[in-house]
C-alpha cells in the first residue's frame, strides 16, 4: 500500500491520484503539490540562563505548534466540479480543527491535530480554472507531536512485586569481550560489573531466552575514563540466524561511581526477529563505561513500596515525545477509598530518589530514627536535589483535637576520616495537625540535601523520626515530593470505588489546560473531585522509555491502568 | 512550571482551579516581612466576554506549588481584557488593615495586662479579632519550628504602648514592630506567629545582579526619641548609635515622636523604640534594589537548590558576589548580607526577586510605611 495523506478523513492527497468517492468533491482528484512542508516542533525556551562564564544555557522543555504548508492540485472534469472541490476542501481546513493522517508505506497510520488554515488561491489563474486545474496551498499550523491512531494501554499493581519476572541477559560474571574487564567495585546490582577504558564493543551469546513478554532491556552504567557523553549501540540475535539492531542511546553520565540506567524499548522489534527465542547480545560503547546487569525488564516494576503505595517504575512508552496520559486508579480490594496522591518526579531527579519513607505503622511516634529505603540496591548517595513538600501520613489516630508533630530528618556523612562537631546534619519541621484533616497531611517544605556533595557521593545515608505529642498516634509513611516534579493530591468527601484523572481535550475544550479529575462507580457516573485537592501545575504525562511514579492511598495500595496515545515526531514507529 | 492556582468561596469551599478555564501568564506573588502574602497578579486567558464566577472579587485565591500552599490572599475586581481577565488579589497579611483594636476594658489597664499608659496586649486584641471573624488567622501560642524563621513564636514578647483603641490590628502591628523589633508573619494558610530578625543567614544567593548597589538614603547613625515625662513635659533622649556606621558613611540623625504614648514612667519604652529603629536602618547602607535569584541560584547552606516558587520575605541571605560594596557594611569586609523584606516570584521567568529589608525607601509606599 502507497503512501497516504489523508485530509479530514475523506480527501486523499497521495497514492497517485484517488478519486474523491463521496461529499461534493465526489468525482475530482486531490494531489499533493510540490514544495510541500510539514513542520517540525517549534523549540520554546522557557527560560535562557547566562552563565556565569561564557555562553547561555537554554532551558525548558516545551515544544510549540508546527507550521505546515500543503499545496493541493485539484483535477476536475468540469468547471463546475472543480470549484465545488474546492469550496469543499477550503470548508473542511477552515474549521477550529481538523486531522491530516500521513501514513508511509509499511508503517502506521500518524494523526496530526491541524487548525484553522489560511488559503493562497492566487496560484490558480483564469487560464488553469479553463482548464479543470487548480492549486490551492495551505498554511496552518499543528500541534507539535503527532498522536497514534490506537492507545498504548498499561496496568499497573503497585502492591506486589510483577508477576513476570526480569530476565537477565548478562550479569558481567565474565568479560563479555576483548579489553573488558570485571570488577567487584564500583557495583550496584550484580556480583561484579565490567569496564573498559575506550570505545569498544562487546557481546555474549547464550542459550535461547523468551522476551517476549518483556518491555524493555536496562543496564546500569558510570563513567570510566574522561569526558562524560556517551553512546550505547545494542543489538540482539535470535534463534534463527536474524539480527536486530535495538538502537542508539546516548546520555551524559553524571560522574565516577554515579551510576545511571540505560533502557532500550522492546516494543519496537520488527516482525521478522523472534523475541522469544533471543540468543546472543552485543553492545558497543562509544567511550570508557562501567556495566552491571544487562537485564530485560517487564511492563513495570517496582523501586519502593509499602503496602498502601511505591514508586513504580514504567518501562516501554511508546513514542518519541511525551504524551498526556490518562490514569484510571482503584483498590484491588475493591473497596471505596477517598484519597490518593500521584506523583510523577522531574526529569532530573537523582536516580536514587525515591519520594516515599515507608515508617513502621505499628511504632510509638517517639522520634525513633528509621532509615530511608533501599533502592535498587544503594542505600547511600544523595538522592535529593530540589525542594520536597513533606506529608506526613497517619495509620490511625489515637485521639481526636490537634497534635503536635516533630519530624526529625537526618543526612548521616558515613566519614570517619573527617573530624566535624557532628556525625550528621540534621533538619527538625514542626506542625500542628488534626484528624479532620485527613490521613495525609502536609508539615511544610525543605529543600535537601542537607548537606550537598560530590556527584558520585555514595556513603551518605538518611533516617527520619517522627514525633507525635500524642503517642497512641500511629505513623506510616513520609513522603517527600519534588516541588518540580507534577502532583495529583486528592482528599475528597466522597468515597468512590474508581478515581479517573482525564488529559485535557484541547481540540473540544481549547480553555481547559489541566484536564479532568473525578470520581464514582462507574464513568457514566464519574464527577468531579478537583476541587477535594491539589491539581499540578501541567497535565499528567509519560515520557518515552522509562518512567518512574509515585502513587499512593493511605488504605491500600492502588491499582492503576494507564492510557495514552503515543506522540511521534513524523512518523509512528510502533 | 510548578505552581498552580485556585479560588474558592469566602468563606471556604467550591475550590476552583484557574487552568480549567484557560491559560494563566504573567503570575506573579509578593510577600513581605513583616507581614507574609502582600499581592497576587496574572491573566487568565480565558477568552472575550469570560464572567464565571470563579474570578468573582471576594474570593479566596490559593497559590500551590507542589502541592504546599505557598500564598494566599482576596480576589480583587477582575479587568477584563480582549483575551480573558487580568486578576489581582491581596494578601491574607493584609487582613490586619481591616480588623479593629477593640480591647473589652478601654485604657487605662487594657486588655489583659496593665501597664503604663496605654497598654494593651495585641495578643490578646488578636486572638478578639479572630474570634470575631474579622480575621481568618490562626495563633498558637508557644514557639514552634517555621522554616527560615528566627525563632518563630506565638506570644507577644512584652506589653507595649499603642495608642487609642478603634485603630487598626495593623496599627498595633507596626506598633511593636517600631517600639520593640519584634517582626511579625502571616503564613498563607493563616498561621500568626511573631518572630526575630536573623542574625545569621539561611540562604546563599549567587547574585548576578550587585541588587542596585548602595545609597545612605533611608540610613540612620543616630536616634534620639521624644517623649513625655511622668509630668506632661517633653523631654528628649540622649542620642544613640552605632558608632562603626557613623565612622564609615559619616552621622545621619533621627528623632523618634513617642508623645502618642502618653506620659512615660519609664524610659524602656523609648529605649526599645530606639533600639528597633537602629535594628531596622542603622545596620549599614541601603541597598538601591532587588537581587535577581533565577533557579539554581538560591541555595541552602548545605547546597540545595531552594525553589523560587517557595521563598518568602524574613529570611536572612548571603551574597556570593564579588563586588557587593562592602564598604556599605557596618561589621566592615566580610561576607555581605542581607533580609529579605519583600519577595517577588516571576512564575513565567522562573525567578524570585528579592527586596533587601534595608532598602531605600524613595516610593510613596515605602515613605508611608515609614
Amino acid at each position: 500500500m502507497p503512501d497516504s495523506l489523508l485530509v479530514s478523513g475523506g480527501i486523499e492527497l497521495l497514492g497517485g491520484g484517488v478519486v474523491v468517492q463521496d461529499g461534493p468533491a465526489a468525482g475530482t482528484v486531490m494531489r499533493l503539490g510540490q514544495d510541500y512542508r510539514m513542520g517540525a516542533p517549534d523549540v520554546d525556551q522557557d527560560t535562557v540562563i547566562s552563565l556565569l562564564m561564557d555562553g547561555e544555557r537554554p532551558y525548558g522543555d516545551r515544544s510549540k505548534n508546527r507550521e505546515m504548508s500543503i499545496p493541493v492540485m485539484i483535477f476536475a472534469p468540469g468547471r463546475i466540479l472543480l470549484e465545488r472541490a474546492r469550496e469543499s476542501l477550503l470548508q473542511l481546513v477552515e474549521q477550529q480543527s481538523w486531522e491530516l493522517q500521513y501514513t508511509p508505506e509499511g508503517m502506521q497510520p500518524l494523526i496530526f491535530d491541524c487548525f484553522r488554515a489560511t488559503i493562497d488561491q492566487d496560484q490558480t489563474g483564469i487560464n488553469e480554472a479553463r482548464q479543470d486545474y487548480a492549486l490551492v496551498v495551505l498554511t496552518f499550523s499543528a500541534l507539535p507531536y503527532g498522536r497514534s491512531t490506537d492507545p498504548q494501554v498499561i496496568n499497573i499493581t503497585v502492591d506486589a512485586p510483577s508477576q513476570i519476572a526480569p530476565v537477565l541477559l548478562d550479569g558481567f560474571e565474565q568479560p563479555p569481550g576483548a579489553a573488558w574487564y570485571t570488577t567487584s567495585s564500583p557495583r550496584v546490582e550484580g556480583a561484579r560489573s565490567v569496564f573498559t577504558y575506550g570505545q569498544n564493543r562487546g557481546g555474549r551469546n547464550f542459550a535461547p531466552k523468551d522476551l517476549s513478554q518483556m518491555a524493555s532491556i536496562k543496564v546500569w552504567t558510570t563513567v570510566a575514563g574522561p569526558g562524560n557523553a556517551r553512546g550505547y549501540t545494542l543489538a540482539l540475535a535470535d534463534a534463527h540466524g536474524s539480527r536486530w539492531s535495538v538502537g542508539l542511546a546516548q546520555t551524559r553520565l553524571r560522574g565516577n561511581n554515579a551510576w545511571d540506567v540505560i533502557t532500550w524499548r522492546l516494543t519496537d522489534a520488527p516482525s521478522t526477529f523472534d523475541l522469544a527465542n533471543v540468543t546472543g547480545y552485543n553492545i558497543t560503547v562509544s567511550g570508557g563505561v562501567y556495566l552491571d546487569n544487562l537485564v530485560a525488564v517487564p511492563p513495570q516494576s517496582q523501586v519502593a513500596t509499602s503496602t498502601r503505595g511505591g514508586m513504580v517504575r514504567i518501562p516501554g512508552v511508546m513514542g518519541t515525545a511525551r504524551a498526556p496520559v490518562n490514569v484510571q486508579l482503584s483498590r484491588p480490594s475493591a473497596a471505596v477509598f477517598s484519597q490518593f496522591l500521584l506523583h510523577r518526579p522531574p526529569q532530573d531527579a537523582p536516580e536514587l530518589y525515591t519520594p516515599l519513607v515507608p515508617l513502621d505503622p505499628t511504632a510509638v511516634p517517639n522520634g525513633t530514627q528509621q532509615p530511608m529505603p533501599t533502592v535498587d540496591g544503594q542505600t547511600g548517595g544523595l538522592r535529593f536535589n530540589g525542594t520536597y513538600t513533606v506529608i506526613v501520613v497517619f495509620a490511625s489516630f489515637g485521639g481526636s483535637g490537634n497534635r503536635t508533630i516533630t519530624l526529625d530528618l537526618r543526612q548521616f556523612y558515613n566519614d570517619a576520616g573527617v573530624t566535624a562537631p557532628t556525625d550528621h546534619a540534621g533538619l527538625t519541621l514542626t506542625g500542628v495537625m488534626n484528624p479532620t484533616d485527613g490521613a495525609m497531611q502536609i508539615i511544610g517544605q525543605v529543600p535537601l540535601p542537607l548537606l550537598d556533595g560530590a556527584a558520585d557521593n555514595s556513603a551518605a545515608t538518611w533516617t527520619v523520626g517522627v514525633t507525635s505529642s500524642v503517642t497512641t498516634d500511629r505513623i506510616c509513611d513520609i513522603l517527600l515530593l519534588d516541588t518540580r516534579g507534577e502532583t495529583v493530591f486528592v482528599t475528597s468527601t466522597r468515597q468512590c470505588g474508581t478515581f479517573w484523572v482525564d488529559e485535557p481535550d484541547v481540540i473540544r475544550d481549547p480553555f481547559d489546560m489541566i484536564g479532568k479529575i473525578v470520581g464514582g462507580t462507574t464513568r457514566a457516573q464519574a464527577l468531579s473531585v478537583a476541587g477535594d485537592g491539589v491539581l499540578p501545575s501541567r497535565p499528567l504525562a509519560l515520557d518515552p522509555g522509562d518512567n518512574t511514579w509515585l502513587m499512593y492511598n493511605p488504605q491500600e495500595s492502588p491499582q492503576a491502568t494507564l492510557m495514552l496515545y503515543p506522540r511521534w515526531r513524523t512518523v509512528r514507529l510502533a | 512550571m510548578t505552581v498552580s492556582v485556585c479560588t474558592e468561596a469566602p468563606l471556604g469551599g467550591d475550590r476552583r482551579w484557574l487552568l480549567h478555564y484557560g491559560a494563566v501568564t504573567g503570575l506573579t506573588y509578593d510577600t513581605i516581612a513583616p507581614g507574609g502574602p502582600k499581592s497576587l497578579q496574572c491573566n487568565l486567558l480565558s477568552g472575550p466576554n469570560f464572567h464565571g464566577s470563579v474570578v468573582a472579587p471576594g474570593r479566596i485565591v490559593k497559590a500551590f506549588c507542589g502541592a504546599q500552599l505557598v500564598w494566599s490572599g482576596t480576589l480583587d475586581e477582575p479587568t477584563p481584557q480582549a483575551d480573558g481577565i487580568a486578576l489581582a488579589a491581596t494578601g491574607i497579611s493584609a487582613e490586619g488593615t481591616t480588623a479593629v483594636v477593640a480591647p473589652a476594658t478601654l485604657p487605662s489597664s487594657g486588655t489583659g495586662t496593665a501597664g503604663p499608659g496605654n497598654q494593651f496586649s495585641v495578643d490578646d486584641n488578636l486572638d478578639a479579632a479572630i474570634a470575631r471573624g474579622a480575621l481568618s488567622w490562626t495563633r498558637t501560642p508557644g514557639s514552634f519550628t517555621v522554616p527560615g524563621f528566627n525563632g518563630a513564636g506565638g506570644t507577644t514578647p512584652g506589653v507595649f504602648g499603642y495608642g487609642d483603641p478603634g485603630g487598626t490590628i495593623n496599627d498595633a502591628l507596626q506598633a511593636a514592630m517600631d517600639q520593640h523589633a519584634h517582626p511579625w508573619y502571616v503564613l498563607p494558610d493563616g498561621t500568626f506567629f511573631w518572630f526575630g530578625w536573623p542574625t545569621t543567614p539561611s540562604l546563599i544567593l549567587t547574585a548576578l545582579t550587585p541588587g542596585g548597589g548602595r545609597t545612605r538614603d533611608g540610613m540612620v547613625t543616630d536616634v534620639t526619641a521624644r517623649y513625655l515625662n511622668s509630668s506632661g513635659n517633653a523631654t528628649m533622649t540622649s542620642f544613640t548609635g552605632n558608632a562603626i556606621l557613623r565612622a564609615a558613611l559619616g552621622r545621619k540623625e533621627k528623632t523618634l515622636d513617642l508623645t502618642g504614648l502618653g506620659n512615660l514612667t519609664s524610659l524602656t519604652p523609648a529605649t526599645n523604640a530606639i533600639a528597633a529603629e537602629l535594628a531596622q536602618s542603622g545596620q549599614r547602607a541601603a541597598w538601591t534594589g532587588t537581587f535577581d535569584a533565577p533557579r539554581g541560584l538560591l541555595r541552602t547552606l548545605g547546597g540545595a537548590p531552594v525553589d523560587p516558587a517557595t521563598v518568602t520575605a524574613g529570611q536572612m541571605v548571603k551574597v556570593a558576589l564579588q563586588d557587593a560594596g562592602q564598604w556599605g557594611e557596618s561589621a566592615g569586609p566580610g561576607s555581605i548580607t542581607f533580609i529579605v523584606g519583600q519577595t517577588s516570584y516571576d512564575h513565567d521567568a522562573d525567578l524570585v526577586k528579592l527586596t533587601p529589608l534595608q532598602v531605600a525607601q524613595n516610593d510613596l509606599a515605602g515613605a508611608l510605611r515609614r
